[in-house]
């Protein structure tokens, strides 16, 4: 069976003025459909380098990384911002959801991108923020909703196009222990529903949560285990 | 005996006149009919003869100044000539003010929001959707100016003509600033390109900044 996900001896240097940080130093990994995954490891050991590279938000300086079989360090800009937009959902600690829009229209901005009709994009996003508990949310606009609550239209957001790979770098950074629980089971949930899942984090009980964790230290891999959570 | 009332145009505001024949007159003034008259207004039956009957009436009266109506206006309007300079290059100063306030509203704006443009990116918003936000909110901005600036700029074209007609011996029908739409619609027009072109700057460098990069500093802010 094919990986979703296959990194290949992935290196990824950022050049400074005399030298360069080597973020990750030959990291290979593969992550299955419906895995459900977290990357863990203390601050500056190459997780967030390594999760763009697997959510082609960044392009690694050598080896591979193919998602869905494609290459996306081949792609060009067009390309791998579309192949992001279909294929790969996104969640980051600061929601970073557009205060001038409600929660439906936050959800619904990935399909409208996506050329996703209005009547699908109506239902969907409905659908979508009742799976994460915001049915009753749906106007509001994120100024008005909790941090949880705002993570949970960020996540909404992010299946908005029924990716294949879902993405979060520290989603329960930002939110206290309980409503940090909550997106916990969130993602408990949508790993069950068949989403594969994969977060960098530092938080214990969200890494606990996945059902395989990498750990990583100084750019490397150093363990990779099947959680016991 | 009344015949009619009539308004004249080179009249000062609250200036009176009385228009009689000028026989009437001559002997409504008894013995001293020498200088009594200071502005004659000939009309002439074929305006296309204006020039030789102007020669004419120089060469027949060397005392008189005789000067056409068209004479009289490009005197105006070469007096006016510096007015209208003036208001040029107020309203190019204020192009150029303009330009640079939406550019700067503009970045400020988007520098506020990087994390939210980035992230637009990385979730899959093309970058040209993200410069058509952004110019759209300039173009948005600098149409709600104009709208406004219009509106305010009549109140004060209507104000500063009522006190600049007031100028002693100024005929009362002369207005220093009319209104003409198609001026009004040039300037939206020209402040409407200018929001377009000053949000496309900001616009396109921060659709085209570094998503890994700037992710991070985000995160890291």
């Amino acid at each position: 069976m094919t990986a979703l996900v296959r990194a290949r001896d992935v290196r990824r240097d950022y050049p400074l003025e005399r030298d360069a940080v080597h973020a990750l130093r030959g990291v290979s990994l593969e992550i299955e459909r419906g895995e459900y995954l977290a990357i863990v490891g203390p601050s500056g050991c190459g997780k967030s380098s390594l999760l763009n590279l697997l959510g082609a938000i960044d392009a690694p300086t050598s080896g591979t990384v193919e998602i869905e079989g494609r290459n996306v360090g081949t792609l060009g800009d067009r390309e791998v911002t579309d192949f992001r937009l279909r294929h790969i959902g996104f969640v980051f600690q600061r929601f970073y959801l557009l205060p001038i829009l409600t929660a439906r229209e936050n959800v619904e901005l990935p399909m409208a991108e996506a050329g996703v009709a209005t009547a699908e994009r109506r239902q969907r996003s409905t659908e979508l923020l009742r799976y994460v508990d915001l049915g009753d949310r749906v106007r509001h606009r994120p100024s008005q909703l909790s941090g949880g609550e705002q993570q949970r239209v960020a996540i909404a957001r992010a299946l908005a196009n029924r990716p294949s790979l879902l993405l979060a770098d520290e989603p329960t950074g930002e939110l206290d222990a309980r409503t940090g629980q909550e997106i916990i089971s969130l993602f408990g949930r949508l790993n069950a529903d068949g989403t594969t899942v994969v977060v960098v984090t530092h938080d214990e009980s969200l890494a606990r949560a996945a059902r395989r964790i990498v750990h990583m230290r100084d750019g490397e891999i150093v363990q990779d285990e099947v959680s016991r959570g | 005996m009344l015949a009619g009332r009539a308004r004249f145009l080179y009249l000062a505001a609250g200036q009176l006149a009385v228009a009689i024949p000028l026989r009437t007159l001559q002997e409504m003034t008894g013995a001293a009919r020498d200088d009594r008259v200071s502005l004659f207004m000939v009309r002439l039956r074929d305006p296309s003869r204006i020039g030789p009957v102007k020669r004419w009436m120089r060469a027949a009266l060397p005392t008189i100044d005789v000067i056409s109506t068209a004479d009289a206006m490009a005197r105006v309007d070469e007096r006016l000539s510096y007015f209208r300079q003036l208001s040029a290059i107020l309203g190019a100063v204020s192009l150029i003010v303009g330009f640079l306030l939406v550019t700067t509203l503009v970045t400020v704006s988007v520098n506020e929001r990087v994390g939210e443009i980035v992230v637009m990116r990385a979730i899959g918003v093309s970058r040209a959707h993200v410069v058509q936000q952004i110019v759209l909110e300039g173009t948005a901005m600098s149409i709600m100016g104009a709208v406004l600036g219009t509106g305010l700029g009549l109140i004060t074209a209507r104000y500063l003509n009522a006190i600049l007609s007031r100028f002693p011996g100024l005929p009362a029908a002369i207005d220093f600033f009319l209104f003409q739409p198609r001026a009004a619609w040039t300037a939206i027009g020209l402040l409407t390109a200018c929001g377009v072109l000053a949000g496309l700057y900001p616009a396109w460098r921060a659709a085209s900044l570094p998503l890994a990069s700037t992710l991070r500093e985000e995160a890291v802010a």
